[in-house]
């Protein structure tokens, strides 16, 4: 059963996982975190999170990879899955896209604008 | 030969005519045997003609020949008294003398004969023409019939005319048969000679087409080697991108925190100005070292090579460490056995190397000790750093030294470094011409190894050298084959040559040799011979050095805009670039003697 104010924030920077579970905590959403692609992956199955921020450039598995087995796997699909990265190019967001992410998001960004992007897709 | 057959059958008739005389009592009178004596005179005669002879020639000695023969026959036939002996004698005379020509026609005349031969034999059985010789039968007169005379003339006419023309135009047959045999034989040897040029064309084809291939080839390799550089390049600058997009984004999210929430904790607000003073941090070193890498790979870096005292730069590197040792507790040690040899080196670049390799060293080492240590040979000093740390798998010893590789380490807690800073210290080494390396054993610790060539002694003679007259030329080529050419005949020209067979290593060499000349090639391997330039250029030891420029490409108003000297198009003949090479040297030696002129000018009077 989906936890409707869990996220997910899965990136190998400890700092960018600090700013947004400090923002996301702030406005009222519980967040567990992940350093690498694997982890990821296990949290999404193991907590079911309504939403997952994914990094790209994650060791063991990198962001396409775990968005891929993600949205391929019928009970996992419905989860809303942002893509949050410093690979910016065209290329890359049409890869990430074709994959099945829900969004796509460009670093560097500001915290504020991702925290009204999660409301307005999750509800307040 | 035709000639003796006739010959043959007129003596076989003199002696038939001898058998009727005195075997039979015929009366042949005796002037017969003289006429057919004259014959076989004439025979023996016309045996001896040439058989090259011209066809108005041929014709006309046949003609006289026949001419002879009819008078003398006319003469038997009438001391015959034209009768069927006479006749008899006269178809042999006609035999013989149209075997002595072409069968072909032979046979008409031959029919002529025989005709004549029938109307002679009839007339003289008739009682027309008179004789002498057939019983009961008396000539009508002592004379010899005009009918008879008639015949012979007639016969001996057609066969006269038929020889004369017949022989004409046999002789002129075999005439043009000869002209047509020599014009052929002329013909074969155009034809032979023709086919000697076209085997040369074709050869000289083949030999265009082969080296057309092989630039071509060579023009795929470059096109090739281009496209990988290229991908490299942008390879690099994508990941540039994001290692620099990462701190800034850390920077930016939590200055925005710290503004919109600002009755935080004040435990957080610390926390995440620290952070974002660390991140800045970051940043700054990540841009000097991208900065660093760049410069040494594009040739920008200007290198000052002298000569290093190896054991002081050791013992200061490891002191300016020692503090960050003692606050991880870790043991640091200088081990070195003697004295270290001068090296050829940049002092503040090695300095960088060691700093950069004790720095991962003392940040990956938990506990335990690390060590640097040096072993010196003749030509090169290796300088290791050695720690008790984690080690490298080795899956990731080869990579190690690539930009942006981080050794996954487990520790994500801390800041990472930027990812290049062993691939500068690789680039560094490798542009002095040394080594760099690592051995690790996983669970017990890595060694960082690295050489350094030793300072010759013989570069100390540099200012002796210039005063003597060998001049030393540098050659910058990827291409083994052309370098070799080229030093063979620099060499013979009697300069002293040094080759390089990189970018790195040609900047190294003149840097450390100050050669009096250098020539570039434009794609060495790994550096493009424009960053090699540009190096030369704006390094202070090597900007005075006149540049010969080599290439493919004809634009030499390009070349030259960025300073070389002389600008020459490959293929290039070893005599080419010798003369090239001495007309710069002397160009210059004449701009160092006017300056010299001047100085010497504007010193006062009395000596300076």
């Amino acid at each position: 059963m989906e936890s409707v104010r869990l996220i997910l924030i899965a990136d190998d920077e400890p700092y960018i996982v600090r700013a947004l579970s400090f923002v996301l905590a702030k406005a009222g959403y519980s967040v567990v975190t992940a350093g690498d692609g694997a982890e990821a992956l296990e949290r999404i199955t193991s907590d079911r999170p309504a939403l997952a921020f994914l990094d790209l450039m994650m060791p063991k598995l990198d962001g396409y990879e775990v968005c891929r087995r993600v949205k391929s796997d019928p009970a996992l699909s419905d989860t809303y899955i942002i893509i949050l990265t410093a690979k910016g190019q065209r290329a890359d967001k049409a890869c990430g896209m074709a994959l099945g992410a829900d969004e796509y998001i460009t670093k560097p960004f500001s915290p504020t604008a991702i925290v009204k992007q999660v409301q307005r897709v999750m509800g307040a | 030969m035709a000639g003796g057959t006739g010959a043959a059958i007129t003596m076989g008739m003199l002696c038939i005519g001898v058998l009727l005389r005195v075997l039979w009592r015929l009366p042949i009178p005796l002037t017969v045997f003289g006429a057919g004596l004259v014959l076989l005179a004439g025979d023996v005669w016309l045996s001896r003609m040439p058989p090259q002879a011209a066809p108005a020639d041929l014709g006309r000695f046949n003609f006289f020949h026949y001419l002879l023969d009819a008078l003398i026959v006319t003469f038997v036939v009438q001391q015959l008294g034209g009768d069927w002996i006479g006749a008899f004698f006269y178809l042999f005379v006609i035999l013989h003398a149209n075997i002595s020509l072409r069968r072909a026609y032979s046979a008409i005349v031959t029919a002529v004969c025989v005709v004549a031969f029938v109307f002679s034999v009839l007339m003289a059985y008739h009682g027309l023409a008179p004789t002498r010789l057939l019983p009961g039968r008396q000539p009508l007169s002592s004379d010899p019939s005009y009918v008879a005379v008639i015949i012979l003339v007639v016969g001996i006419g057609a066969m006269v005319l038929f020889s004369i023309t017949f022989g004409t135009f046999a002789a002129t047959l075999r005439a043009r048969t000869d002209e047509l045999g020599e014009a052929n034989l002329q013909l074969e040897q155009a034809a032979e000679r023709l086919r000697g040029h076209r085997d040369e064309l074709e050869q000289e084809v083949d030999r265009r087409t082969r080296d057309l291939r092989t630039a071509l080839s060579h023009l795929r390799s470059t096109h090739e080697e281009l496209r990988r550089l290229d991908e490299l390049k942008t390879n690099f600058l994508a990941n540039v991108s994001h290692e620099l997009r990462t701190p800034l984004t850390s920077i930016r999210s939590f200055a925005e925190i710290l503004l919109q929430f600002p009755d935080e904790e004040s435990a957080n607000q610390e926390e995440f100005l620290q952070i974002i003073a660390a991140e800045a941090d970051r940043l700054a070193r990540l841009i000097d070292d991208v900065l660093d890498i760049s410069k040494i790979e594009s040739g920008h870096m200007d290198w000052h090579f002298s000569s290093v005292d190896l054991t002081s730069l050791l013992s200061f590197c490891v002191r300016s460490m020692a503090p960050l040792a003692a606050a991880k507790g870790l043991d640091l040690r200088l081990d070195l056995s003697c004295d270290l040899p001068l090296a050829r080196a940049d002092r503040d670049r090695i300095a960088q190397v060691l700093n950069n390799l004790l720095g991962n060293a003392l940040k990956f080492t938990e506990r335990g000790q690390v060590t640097v240590g040096a072993a010196a040979s003749d030509a090169e000093v290796r300088i290791y750093v050695a720690d008790t740390g984690p080690g490298i798998p080795e899956a990731e010893r080869e990579h190690v030294f690539e930009k942006f590789h981080q050794v996954s380490d487990g520790l994500t807690t801390k800041p990472r470094g930027t990812g290049l800073g062993l691939a500068i210290c690789a680039e560094i080494i490798a542009s002095h011409g040394g080594r760099i390396w690592v051995d690790s054993t996983p669970g017990a610790g890595s060694i960082f190894h690295f050489t350094l060539p030793v300072e010759q002694r013989d570069s100390r003679v540099l200012p002796a050298r210039r005063r003597s007259r060998q001049k030393l030329v540098l050659i910058a080529d990827s291409d083994h084959a052309a370098r070799a050419l080229h030093h063979a005949a620099l060499e013979q020209a009697g300069y002293a040559v040094k080759e390089a067979a990189n970018g790195r290593e040609a900047l190294r060499l003149a840097a450390s040799l100050a050669p009096d000349l250098v020539c570039v090639d434009v794609l060495p391997a790994d550096m493009s011979g424009l960053a090699v330039l540009r190096a030369l250029r704006s390094g202070t030891d090597t900007r005075r050095i006149p540049v010969i420029m080599v290439s493919v490409m004809e634009d030499k108003e390009w070349a030259l805009q960025l300073g070389v000297v002389r600008h020459l198009v490959k293929p290039l003949a070893g005599a080419e670039l010798v003369a090239a090479v001495e007309e710069t040297l002397a160009a210059r030696e004449r701009e160092a003697a006017g300056d010299a002129s001047a100085d010497m000018t504007s010193r006062p009077a009395g000596g300076g």
